[in-house]
């Protein structure tokens, strides 16, 4: 019942909010901050609540829904799936709690979608039946799609169109895998259904694993924005209005993420073995490549999309490497990756706001009119280059020990990435903050809502790197069972991650 | 001829009766309600018939018309989709000097063609009811006298129909010389051999071909665009409904013993029917300006999936074929009642005339994008589970290449959807009344027909009931399809 509230409640308060507009322009605002500050408290006490019920899962519910097929309304949350609603809620929060996130017009409808979007979301990281977690996985594009084509940047059609086309084609091929699927179980047990758990043992043969999974890691990657499939990322993270970026790319991405752990692998252990090596080589290109591409921005929000290829790189490496370390560093690396580039793009679009443009060339100078603003760009950006003591350093360092153990040499490459992201990071923050102001008038200072967003981020991004005791030991249970269910189905020492690791001894 | 073959005629019977009375009534009053109440009544009456014939042991009334569940479940999707166009009629005639009385005598001539269509099991009776199909369209189509691009497409109607009704009469023709047989289930039991004749071959493509004229299909789709275009929007309605469920439901009794088995040539002619119709159609309908257009070209693609599920050869499959024509239906409706419901005095349909509706009309908007993300396949609307099924149905019997075609096309499918929605949630364009295109909303302030939101309204509702709780239409299918 918690677990179906925490989906309703974004719901009702999205639809409440866009009657809301009718009545007063702040009144939608007003609703969903109150929708989802309720949700995050709802989401807040399960976690604090704590102890598993049964194997990792901390609550579960199940409803019929299409009987004939197999299909049910089947709901589970464990520490993995917590951590991921926890943090979609609190960016729901900070996304709208700034006042520059507010949109001129049509605010009863931006809330509507707002909300929608995040309700999806939060249901994709619940949902234990592969027909629901489809459903979910479609409904978190139509309304980004309306937020990004609606209330956009100039190009916000274009990127739209990009983002709906490069997701909803990406997942049909999920969708045909999810059904292949089905009905291979089906005729080898006489059970069709869509139960993540029944699914999970279901014994394939070496072709049809192998195509099956890459139909989910399609899906995933491009919703990732993995190497090759990014081509939408930087225009829809760039164009789409703050809200929108912020859950894009601090949320979103992370649902790829999310499905890779709890469906590719663990559904198709052998092919995601053979698979593992081409994915891991993927994943350290995009640390390069995102980084290298983020060196030649000169647009705030497309560089800050970049710098999001490269991180979801260490994400698709950590997943890969399939170790306990390296999958809690993954763990922690989507949370403080999730608020650092919510951060910036708070920031990006402070400026946006005061200076009218998002070109850096623009800028400079700035920390004479708005120191805080620029400390809070250098936490942030020491955030992104994985500076110790703060969260993403954490996540790194678990992803490459792991990685490291693996082989040498795939851990070569994304540590020479980190070096780009020193260059980068400090790169924006000079050319943003320091050396010669333009002349212009001085532009505000963030004070009041924006200043405590960006304290509390602050603060959590610390909070991440000094003490993530308590995340990882959320985590820990979920994603222990999640490995080992994928390791006992994987014949030892056959896969290429196991050649691999031989040939480098 | 007993009581009980006149009880199972009694939908025919009341769609004749009312075409009649539709015919007195012009006669005598010169009034535009008694016509489109009497149509409408009729269909009505023929709705509540047929359904109250649901659960009736099969018959055949004279070697003519076969009456199961089967039929009976298309006659009534036929029926509803009509009434669903007369009530729209009803509102588009009240902005227009000509009177409806015609058009509502041919919209009962036609749909009772197509119930004969869809319950036929003798080429007798198939043809009969084409060409009463077909001879009514064409007024219909042709039915705005004054506009040019309306007699344009009766033109364009008539020309290739009577070409595919010589083809389909041809076929049948070549069919019966080699088998000498003229009902579907003794064709189908000679046709069944080891190996079937040239002949035969021959005759069954060509019946194919005239079916694959009125579905669409590519290459026999030339004249979709321009009568979608050039017909008034309720007629528009019908034809991509009522005319397109009456052949599906013929091609899936008459085809369904060829297709699963022997006949390579019958059977790699739907394949490239069905391939060809949903790239071309989704790829033709990327440029397109005009709302018609635009459903014309994604209905054929639409077909194309139809196609794919009954080309699955297993029970899924006809369920999901089924399922995936009702699912159309409802939403195509939905899409044209938008149209219908807008076109005050002229037809509004250029997409420059959508520009911001948002924000005039919500919630027609509302329905409009629904009916949009249906046909494009997002969940929660009944157009996601009919491709659901199809998906499933292809995937169960292993028809790869049909498979990835619809989801690749799909997925080209949905820039054209996005393209309206677009420009439906757009800003209008500015008031200045130099600007070439003010933006719609033509009649705004006017208040819409009463009719025509019930229909749209209830096609919206369906669609996204169907959509969330897809079980009950499904097991309905399915019982009906066992039965």
């Amino acid at each position: 019942m918690m677990l179906a509230l925490l989906i309703c409640i974004p719901l009702l308060g999205g639809l409440l909010a866009w009657a809301a507009g009718r009545v007063h322009a702040r009144a939608p605002h007003v609703v969903s901050l109150a929708a989802l500050a309720l949700d995050l408290c709802l989401a807040i006490r399960v976690w604090a609540r704590g102890n598993a019920q049964s194997g990792a899962w901390l609550a579960q519910a199940q409803w019929p829904w299409i009987p004939r097929m197999g299909i049910s309304v089947n709901l589970a949350l464990d520490g993995l799936g917590l951590l991921l609603v926890l943090l979609t809620l609190f960016l729901g929060v900070m996304s709208i709690v700034i006042p520059s996130s507010e949109p001129r017009d049509r605010r009863g409808f931006f809330h509507f979608n707002l909300m929608w979007a995040i309700s999806a979301t939060v249901a994709v990281f619940m949902a234990l039946d592969l027909f629901l977690f489809y459903t979910a996985w479609e409904l978190m594009l139509v309304p980004m799609y309306f937020l990004i084509a609606g209330w956009g940047g100039e190009n916000r059609v274009r990127a739209a169109v990009k983002f709906f086309v490069f997701t909803q084609a990406s997942s049909l091929f999920l969708l045909i895998a999810i059904v292949a699927l089905y009905f291979i179980h089906g005729a080898s047990t006489g059970i069709y259904t869509f139960d993540y758990t029944t699914l999970l043992h279901t014994a394939l043969s070496h072709r049809a694993g192998a195509w099956l999974m890459l139909g989910f890691f399609l899906a995933f990657a491009v919703k990732l924005g993995v190497f090759p499939l990014h081509g939408w990322l930087p225009d829809a993270y760039a164009e789409a209005p703050l809200a929108g970026s912020i859950l894009l790319a601090g949320v979103m991405a992370k649902t790829g993420a999310y499905g890779l752990i709890r469906f590719c692998l663990p559904l198709f252990p052998h092919a995601s073995s053979s698979f593992s090596l081409a994915a891991m080589i993927l994943g350290a290109a995009a640390i390069v490549y995102g980084a290298l591409m983020a060196l030649g921005q000169t647009d705030l929000k497309r560089l800050i999309a970049y710098t999001s290829v490269s991180h979801m790189g260490f994400v698709v490496l950590g997943i890969y490497v399939w170790g306990q370390l390296s999958l809690q560093g993954v763990v922690l690396q989507m949370i403080s990756h999730g608020i650092t580039v919510a951060a910036l793009f708070m920031i990006a679009a402070a400026l946006e706001k005061r200076t009218g443009s998002r070109d850096i060339a623009q800028y400079g100078g700035l920390w004479y009119s708005a120191p805080r603003l620029g400390g809070f760009t250098v936490v942030f950006a020491l955030a992104l280059m994985g500076l110790p003591g703060l969260g993403t350093f954490v996540g790194e360092v678990l992803i490459l020990l792991d990685t490291f153990r693996l082989s040498i040499s795939l851990a070569v490459i994304p540590i020479a990435g980190t070096v780009f992201a020193v260059v980068y990071a400090l790169w924006m923050v000079q050319r943003i903050f320091m050396g010669e102001a333009l002349p212009r008038p001085h532009i505000a200072d963030c004070k009041g809502r924006e200043l405590a967003a960006l304290g509390i981020m602050a603060v959590l991004i610390v909070w991440l790197g000094l003490y993530p005791g308590p995340f990882l030991d959320t985590s820990a249970p979920s994603v222990t069972a999640i490995r080992q269910s994928a390791l006992d189905a994987r014949p030892a020492g056959k896969g290429s991650m196991e050649r691999l690791a031989r040939l480098m001894q | 001829m007993t009581v009980e073959h006149l009880t199972l005629l009694s939908p025919f019977i009341a769609v004749g009766a009312a075409s009649l009375a539709v015919m007195l009534a012009a006669t005598l009053w010169k009034t535009r309600l008694p016509a489109l109440s009497l149509t409408v009544a009729g269909l009505a009456a023929a709705l509540a018939a047929t359904g109250s014939l649901v659960g009736h042991a099969p018959a055949a009334v004279t070697p003519l018309l076969l009456i199961n569940g089967y039929s009976l479940y298309f006659m009534g999707l036929v029926l509803a989709c009509s009434l669903g166009v007369a009530l729209l009629s009803i509102g588009y005639f009240a902005r227009r000097e000509q009177g409806p009385a015609e058009f509502c005598l041919f919209l009962l001539l036609s749909t009772l063609g197509a119930m004969i269509i869809a319950s036929s099991s003798h080429f007798a009776s198939l043809f009969l009811g084409f060409e009463l199909q077909g001879a009514a369209l064409y007024p219909l189509v042709a039915y705005a006298r004054s506009v040019p691009a309306s007699i344009e497409a009766g033109i364009k109607y008539l020309v290739p129909s009577t070409v595919a009704s010589a083809f389909l009469v041809f076929g049948m023709a070549l069919v019966y010389a080699d088998t000498g047989a003229m009902d579907f289930g003794a064709v189908a039991a000679l046709g069944r051999g080891p190996g079937i004749s040239l002949l035969m071959t021959v005759g069954l493509l060509m019946i194919l071909s005239g079916a694959a004229f009125k579905l669409a299909l590519v290459p026999f789709h030339l004249w979709t665009p321009d009568v979608y275009q050039g017909a008034p929007a309720p007629a528009t309605a019908f034809v991509a409904t009522v005319s397109k469920v009456a052949v599906i439901a013929l091609l899936m009794r008459f085809f369904a013993p060829f297709s699963v088995r022997g006949s390579g040539a019958v059977t790699a002619a739907l394949w490239a029917l069905a391939i060809a119709s949903m790239f071309a159609g989704n790829l033709l309908a990327l440029r397109q300006e005009n709302v018609k257009r635009l459903i014309a070209y994604s209905s054929i693609a639409h077909m194309g999936y139809v196609l794919v599920a009954f080309l699955c050869g297993t029970g899924l499959g006809v369920v999901a074929a089924t399922y995936y024509v009702t699912a159309y239906a409802i939403t195509v409706l939905c899409a044209l009642a938008v149209v219908s419901l807008l076109s005050h005095g002229t037809e509004s349909d250029a997409l420059a005339d959508y520009r911001g509706l948002a924000f005039k009309r919500p919630l027609v908007t509302l329905f409009f994008t629904i009916a949009l993300m249906s046909l494009a396949g997002i969940p929660f609307t009944v157009g996601f589970i009919g491709k659901f099924y199809v998906l499933s149905a292809s995937v169960q019997g292993r028809v790869w290449p049909l498979t990835l075609s619809l989801a690749v096309s799909s997925a080209i499918g949905l820039f054209y959807y996005l393209r309206v929605v677009t420009v439906l949630f757009r800003q209008p364009a500015s008031a200045n009344p130099k600007d070439p295109k003010p933006g719609v909303v033509t009649g705004i302030g006017r208040p819409l027909s009463a009719a025509g939101l019930v229909v749209l309204g209830t096609a919206g509702v369906l669609l996204v009931c169907c959509g969330v709780y897809p079980g009950l239409l499904f097991d309905f299918i399915a019982w009906i399809v066992a039965s």
